[in-house]
Parts: structure tokens; sequence; C-alpha cells
């Protein structure tokens, strides 16, 4: 058999850089962009409090990705009215959770147009979604993506241990904002 | 490139969406795999095909390094069939 290969292909992604991380959290303000799935809101509230309470931030907006911020589709981009909303309200975003193949297409790439508007933007994904938010965040034109790994499942974990989670990824949180990993 | 194809490293995560895959083929350094809902709770959460190829090949290269593409059979891009009986 002869294999021919074309020296064409379809265009690549438009490449991306991490926007600028602030060299101190103090003063920043922090938003939490919740796609509903479940536990989402739980996990990334309490690390956006627990990380504002550690560096003198303040969480000054939690929404759901959808239209005014009333319900989200996580299998959807941020409405264009909550994009806006954050990149006025928000010098940081946590936002996820990327614990889904549809949730972590769109989460990264939320995270992405929100570092192209020049805020830094953190990934909250899981164990086992962490390969597949590499692989996106490569694909879609920002291989280094700021990703938080969390355990695994978010969903149907209970609160307690949640917190848990969330307050052990206070220090990784802080680097990921302040150096970009 | 020869032999079986290890599919469990994509098959773990795959699974945690409710999805399976299956090797139809291997043709050369191509592997042909079909996807099956084995859990439809979240059909919204699975990639479109276009996604999930190459996220399925990054997760099955480091067992089986010699792998260049692949391609996913999807039954969600399958056509309804034709009411219309056949004449």
């Amino acid at each position: 058999m002869t294999m021919i290969y074309l020296p064409d292909s379809a265009p690549g992604p438009e490449m991306s850089a991490l926007s600028a991380s602030p060299p101190s959290l103090a003063g920043a303000r922090i938003a939490v962009l919740d796609n509903g799935k479940p536990n989402a809101g739980v996990a990334m509230v309490r690390a956006a409090n627990t990380l504002a309470s550690r560096t003198g931030a303040t969480v000054s907006l939690v929404t759901k990705k959808g239209p005014q911020g009333q319900s989200a589709n996580a299998a959807e981009p941020m409405a264009r009215d909550i994009f806006e909303r954050l990149t006025d309200e928000a010098d940081l975003v946590i936002t996820g959770a990327a614990d889904c193949g549809s949730c972590t297409a769109y989460s990264v790439q939320d995270a992405i147009e929100l570092e192209r508007a020049g805020i830094p933007a953190v990934v909250m994904t899981t164990t086992m979604f962490e390969p597949i938010t590499t692989t996106l965040s490569a694909n879609f034109g920002l291989a280094d993506t700021r990703r938080l790994v969390m355990p695994h499942p978010i969903g149907g974990t209970d609160e307690a241990t949640l917190h848990q989670w969330a307050d052990a990824a206070t220090d990784q949180l802080i680097s990921l904002f302040t150096t970009g990993a | 490139m020869s032999g079986d194809l290890n599919l469990e490293p994509a098959r773990q995560v795959m699974a945690a969406d409710g999805i399976g895959l299956s090797l139809i083929e291997l043709r050369g350094a191509d592997a042909h795999l079909l996807l099956s809902v084995i859990d439809a709770d979240c059909a919204e959460c699975v990639l479109p095909r276009h996604m999930l190829e190459p996220v399925v090949l990054d997760l099955l290269r480091p067992a089986n390094p010699d792998l260049r593409a692949v391609h996913i059979v999807d039954p969600r891009e399958s056509p309804e069939p034709d009411p219309t009986p056949a004449t």
C-alpha cells in the first residue's frame, strides 16, 4: 500500500500566551465562574474564599456561565454578558469544574478567552480529567493554561471533603495566579 | 504497527463520561475505534468526535508509542433511519 501525505492542513488555533501574573494577590478581586456541574460551586467558592482570606484579596463575583448568570450549560461557552462582567468586576477568575469531556473543553475555552483579555484564569479540573485538560489546552492554542487539579470526583463528594480539598489547594492556587505554574 | 492496541488508558477516562471504546481495526499506525454510549445520563458530557480523537490519541500514545492517528466511529453522528418504507 502506498501512503500519500499532504503537506497542507487546516489552519491551527490562534496561539496565545498567559496574561501577566500579578506579583501579589493583595487587593485583587476574585471571581468564580461556575458551569453548573454538581459541586463545582461548592469547591470553587471555598477555594476562592480561602485564597482571599490568605492573601488579602476579595471575592467580588460568583456567577454561573449562562446569560445573566441565571443558569449554566457546562457544554457551552460562557455567555457574552458574563464575559463582560468578569472583565469589569474581576482581576482573577476560577472556572470549572472540568470534570467531564465537554465541560473540560468549554472551561478551557473560557479560561483562554479570559487570559486573552488580560485576566488570569485557573481551570479547576480533577485527576481523571487532567490529561484531557492538557490536550485540549494545547489544541485550543494555550498549552500552559493554569490548571488546578483536584481529586476525582468533585460531583458526588461530600461538602466537608470538598472544603478540605479546596483548602489544601490554596498554595497551588496562589502559585498558579502569581507565576502561572 | 503490529499487535494489539492497549485501549485501557483511554477507556478509564472515557468511562467517567459514560462511554466505551472498542477497536474496529488497526490499519498500519491508524486505529479505527467504535464509540459506544454505556450511560447516557450526561449525553452532553461527551466530547464531539473532532475534539475526542486527539484526546484519545494523546491518552493512548504512552502505551502505544507507534500509534499515529485515531479515527472514531461515533454513533451520535449516524443519520436517523429513513422512516419512509422503500418502494
